[in-house]
């Protein structure tokens, strides 16, 4: 864990959130996984839109990296940046949260779409340390309360899946304006 | 601020994390005491809700020891430690479903969530062996998950074993990195007080 001596958090924040447009083509891409598994959930089966999601989910950042270069950004952070590593140390984490989410569709299909807005949630959290933006702890809160809602009523699948979908596109546009905002100022 | 100082003052008022590791260590062994002499839901139960309790009895413990049990507010990391605590039971959903279809894959499932949510703690805190402590309590509770399925409690005696072995070695790695700078500190010469010079 090489860091720059000189190197502060705000600095380092400032090249997380130019480097990756504040992560809102990330939150932009999820939300559009999220709604093509809402899809499958009412075309197909609640199984296959639970695919859908953890296929879909992998390719999220390898899809905002192609979004993030199109819009001139670099997608990429310098290696002594340990804001990188926390946002990997998160990407781990919710690479197991996935396993154990697949466990848990296993045993009550209904409940994973829940259970994995209130991962997401959690996870958001971290990203206003890593952007040093406020918005993703409303963005946290919105997710975890989504997800313990439809826990709570039972709700079938695929309104967990299109939940999701509306909560995080709206939170992208959010963070987009936002950046647009910081960016011309 | 410089990140350096905002991990230093962090390592500094939580000794490197080590109080929070070992209660949690602590509590890991008395569930696993109740899963091996009691039943496994009062181990899941006590698992569970003592989890909750970790936060304020470390806090506690800090105060003892005369540190504030919160970073100062001109830290950037003060919320990261925050976000990093909450991760876990925002997670529990996960467990829930798992200990109601395999009761024998609730400690396991669970040393994977801890040993995961230490991860963030390594840019917090600036030290490797939260890497190494993730790395184990994953490895542990997957390896066992896998070959010694049967065995309820062998993966919440290990979970406690392994925090409170790691207790000791955060502890080791934070006095090794804190010692240099309060050697350099010493050392430091001091300004001259010229306020006390005699009027002449």
């Amino acid at each position: 864990m090489t860091i720059s001596q000189d190197l502060t958090i705000a600095d380092a924040q400032r090249e997380m959130r130019f480097a990756y447009y504040d992560g809102a083509p990330g939150i932009l891409t999820s939300a559009a996984v999220w709604l093509s598994a809402g899809i499958v959930a009412s075309l197909a089966s609640p199984g296959h839109a639970v695919w859908t999601l953890l296929i879909g989910g992998a390719l999220i950042h390898p899809i905002s990296i192609v979004l993030l270069k199109a819009i001139g950004r670099p997608g990429k952070h310098s290696p002594g940046n340990p804001l990188g590593l926390l946002a990997l140390a998160t990407t781990f984490w919710l690479i197991l949260s996935c396993a154990l989410a697949y466990a848990v569709s296993l045993a009550h299909i209904e409940w994973f779409f829940p259970a994995m807005l209130c991962v997401i949630g959690g996870r958001y959290l971290t990203f206003s340390t890593i952007f040093g933006a406020r918005i993703y702890w409303a963005c946290g809160a919105a997710l975890v309360l989504a997800g313990f809602t439809l826990l709570v009523i039972n709700a079938a699948p695929r309104h967990g899946a299109f939940t999701g979908a509306v909560v995080e596109a709206v939170f992208a546009m959010a963070v987009f304006t936002l950046s647009r905002r910081e960016s011309a100022a | 601020m410089l990140i350096k100082d905002a991990q230093s003052e962090a390592s500094r008022v939580y000794f490197g994390g080590s109080i929070g590791i070992a209660v949690s260590g602590i509590l890991w062994l008395a569930s696993a005491c109740l899963a091996t002499w009691h039943t496994p839901k009062s181990a899941i139960l006590l698992l569970v809700i003592g989890g909750s309790a970790i936060y304020p009895v470390t806090s506690m413990a800090l105060r003892v020891f005369g540190r504030p049990s919160s970073l100062s507010r001109s830290n950037p990391f003060r919320s990261l430690a925050i976000q990093a605590a909450f991760v876990l039971p925002l997670s529990m959903p996960l467990v829930a479903p798992v200990v109601a279809y395999r009761l024998d894959w609730s400690y396991p499932a669970m040393a994977i969530l801890v040993g995961a949510h230490y991860l963030p703690f390594a840019t917090l805190y600036g030290m490797r062996s939260f890497l190494a402590l993730a790395a184990t309590l994953l490895g542990s509770g997957m390896l066992i998950a896998v070959y010694v399925p049967g065995s309820f409690s062998l993966a919440g005696w290990v979970a406690g074993a392994v925090l409170l072995i790691f207790a000791v070695l955060v502890l080791i790695e934070w006095r090794h990195r804190a010692q240099p700078s309060t050697q350099a500190e010493a050392h430091k010469p001091r300004p001259l007080d010229l306020s006390a010079r005699p009027q002449t």
